[in-house]
């Protein structure tokens, strides 16, 4: 059970190149690769304890108030990220301003809790949110790394291409829709030739 | 508040720091309701309206209420529940006392309740802004206005480009999502040369 759990959220339901949920958080930050994790490590947080609070309260919220239960719980969780994020790494806070907050509602935490973990057990839920946690950081880490080393020559902040060899076109705003489009429509591909395994 | 001020604050978020294409926000909405011209349209003045509202409302209590109680880390957990029930509410306003036009606009208020570019908008207008010097009331106010403004442009934008595509032979992997944010993305490029304004404006 466990191992089916993680594996749908990891990568046959992955939140960002399946559903192409949670496009903000995945264009609007991944400028590096430092970024990129920080990112992917707090919207994964966010989506485990909305999954693990929503589903342990389902049976104690009637169906008509749930949504606003979920969106309780998920800006609960997104203001602690947001303070642990500000007290540990204050630069980094900084640098990702708005799009922490707007953690609250990402469509692709709220979606989750919404079809997913209001109609789960506990055990389930916690592991299917554990593995699309991980599933959105890894696609933010490779998206983030990938901007990174061609659009600035640097990994992790080392440099590892020369100054001429790397096109900033890729860390602004475009490279990141067109970078995203050509990730998708890979993903795409590899479905539709029936490797969807890999793809991540 | 002069009216340069204004300007410029409505330029920028129109053009400059457009809401989709330079923050990337909304871009879910943007999507779905740009199939049609018609529903790019109505849906981006809802959005309008309900941004416009959200950075007055939201300006207001950050201000007012969180900031004299130092709870300014309360924000989001306050905002997000406060503007739900707030562009429901004015949907509901909108439909039972506009005349027929505008309850064509009010069946797009219950997407627009949880929607990441009608917050975004709200947080930039009560936040220090990116660059130190926070909005007035009315700063704020016009941010919000302008940046749906912006929305609207984009939505529309995009939903004449999707008509065309549907005529155009586009690979089998492309389609869907991955054609339309290639075309975002073109957009975007051509949204950067608004760029320079900005910087010969400086």
């Amino acid at each position: 059970m466990v191992r089916e759990e993680l594996k749908k959220g990891l990568l046959t339901e992955n939140a960002i190149l399946v559903s192409a949920l949670a496009l903000c958080p995945a264009l609007a930050v991944t400028v590096s690769l430092k970024a990129g994790l920080c990112m992917g490590a707090c919207l994964g947080a966010v989506m485990l304890f909305t999954n693990a609070f929503v589903s342990a309260l389902r049976t104690a919220v009637p169906d008509r108030s749930r949504l606003f239960l979920t969106l309780l719980i998920a800006s609960s969780c997104t203001a602690i990220v947001m303070m642990l994020l500000k007290a540990w790494f204050p630069s980094l806070s900084d640098r990702l301003g708005i799009y922490v907050p707007l953690i609250a509602v990402n469509c692709a935490v709220i979606g989750r809790a919404e079809n997913y973990a209001a109609k789960n057990r506990f055990q389930r839920s916690v592991v299917y949110g554990f593995g699309a946690g991980i599933g959105v950081l890894l696609v933010l880490c490779f998206v983030g790394g990938i901007r990174e080393f061609i659009g600035a020559g640097t990994l992790a902040g080392c440099k590892i291409l020369p100054p001429g060899a790397c096109i900033p076109f890729w860390i602004r705003a475009p490279g990141g829709f067109c970078l995203l489009a050509v990730l998708l429509a890979l993903v795409n591909h590899l479905r539709a030739t029936g490797k969807a395994s890999g793809a991540s | 508040m002069n009216m340069h001020a204004i300007a410029e604050i409505s330029l920028a978020a129109l053009l400059v720091n457009n809401i989709v294409l330079e923050r990337f926000l909304g871009l879910c909405p943007l999507f779905s309701v740009s199939r049609r011209l018609s529903g790019a349209i109505w849906f981006g003045i809802a959005a309008t309206i309900a941004m416009t509202l959200s950075s007055m409302v939201l300006w207001l209590v950050s201000r007012l209420i969180l900031a004299p109680l130092s709870a300014r880390y309360l924000e989001i957990a306050v905002f997000v529940p406060l503007i739900a029930a707030l562009v429901l509410a004015s949907g509901h306003a909108l439909e039972r006392f506009a005349g027929d036009t505008f309850r064509r606009i009010g069946v797009y208020f219950p997407l627009l309740a949880v929607n990441c570019a009608v917050i975004g908008v709200a947080l930039i207008g009560a936040g220090p802004s990116m660059h130190g010097n926070s909005f007035s009331f009315a700063g704020s106010a016009m941010h919000g206005f302008a940046s749906g403004l912006g929305f609207l442009l984009v939505s529309t934008l995009m939903a004449g480009m999707r008509e065309r595509l549907e005529l155009a032979a586009v690979p089998r992997a492309m389609r869907g999502a991955p054609i339309a944010l290639m075309c975002a993305g073109l957009m975007a490029l051509a949204f950067d040369g608004f760029a320079l304004f900005s910087s010969a404006a400086k």
